[in-house]
């Protein structure tokens, strides 16, 4: 579910083109996808704190997982329901949803395979994006999260 | 986006079935889960269309908006009960 190259050499060579409008892009801080498809089963292990692993949540979700699955998983784990997944009627939702704390953010560009990553409030009205398909993390404007943001695990 | 939402019929409980028509008289449908969670709607699709590996064929924040308006037309609807089951809302 990582998007096309955005032609940078080493960590960032599996960046999709959201991260192109990031600022502070740094190697490391974030769970580094296994497979193509596993950007939901990473940000599983970021959400829960470590408590399951990637391949824990790949061997119970599959590849191209979903936010709505991510949800389930998360309240089974955790034995309430604090999660739900789905997807946004606007921008300004994404943004309230963002604002509360830490979420899963399904991003979508157009032409690209959808993607997830982990997005939490930051300093300065900035966010801070834990991304799975580079492993590393990076920084955010509220607009970034308009023109990006679809849907997620909140 | 190559799949046009084309129906939304109501299946009670804050489901309700979508229908997208797509290139070639081909069709898709979903069933979208209504609900609100720390003060924000969203929808929830079965099967999901837009975390798969190829690019999704939908603009979701359209079907979500589309799939929200027409729930809360349910609500407000004096036939609210009678809507649930058998209200539906063409698109096209």
């Amino acid at each position: 579910m990582a998007g096309e190259s955005v032609g940078v050499d080493g960590f960032l060579e599996g960046a999709g083109p959201w991260v192109a409008d990031a600022v502070n892009v740094t190697e490391g801080g974030a769970v580094l996808q296994s497979t193509a498809g596993s950007c939901v089963a990473a940000c599983g292990e970021m959400l829960s704190g470590g408590a399951m692993s990637q391949a824990e949540f790949l061997a119970q979700l599959g590849e191209w997982s979903n936010p709505g699955a991510l949800a389930e998983a998360l309240n089974a784990l955790e034995g309430v329901t604090t999660w739900e997944g789905g997807y946004f009627a606007s921008a300004a939702d994404a943004v309230v949803a963002a604002q509360e704390g830490q979420m899963g953010a399904v991003l979508q560009a157009p032409f690209l395979p959808a993607h997830m990553v982990v997005l939490e409030p930051g300093e300065a009205g900035k966010f801070l994006v834990r991304d799975p398909a580079i492993g590393g993390t990076y920084e955010v404007a509220v607009e970034w999260i308009t023109k990006y943001v679809a849907g997620g695990v909140w | 986006m190559p799949l046009r939402l084309h129906e939304i019929r109501a299946l009670g409980d804050d489901r309700y079935e979508v229908t997208f028509d797509g290139e070639g008289g081909a069709t898709e449908r979903v069933v979208c889960r209504v609900f609100k969670h720390k003060g924000v709607s969203g929808i929830r699709m079965e099967p999901d269309l837009v975390m798969t590996k190829q690019p999704p064929q939908i603009n979701s924040r359209e079907v979500a908006a589309a799939v929200l308006a027409y729930h809360r037309s349910q609500l407000k609807s004096p036939r609210h009960e009678q809507a649930q089951s058998h209200g539906s809302c063409d698109q096209t």
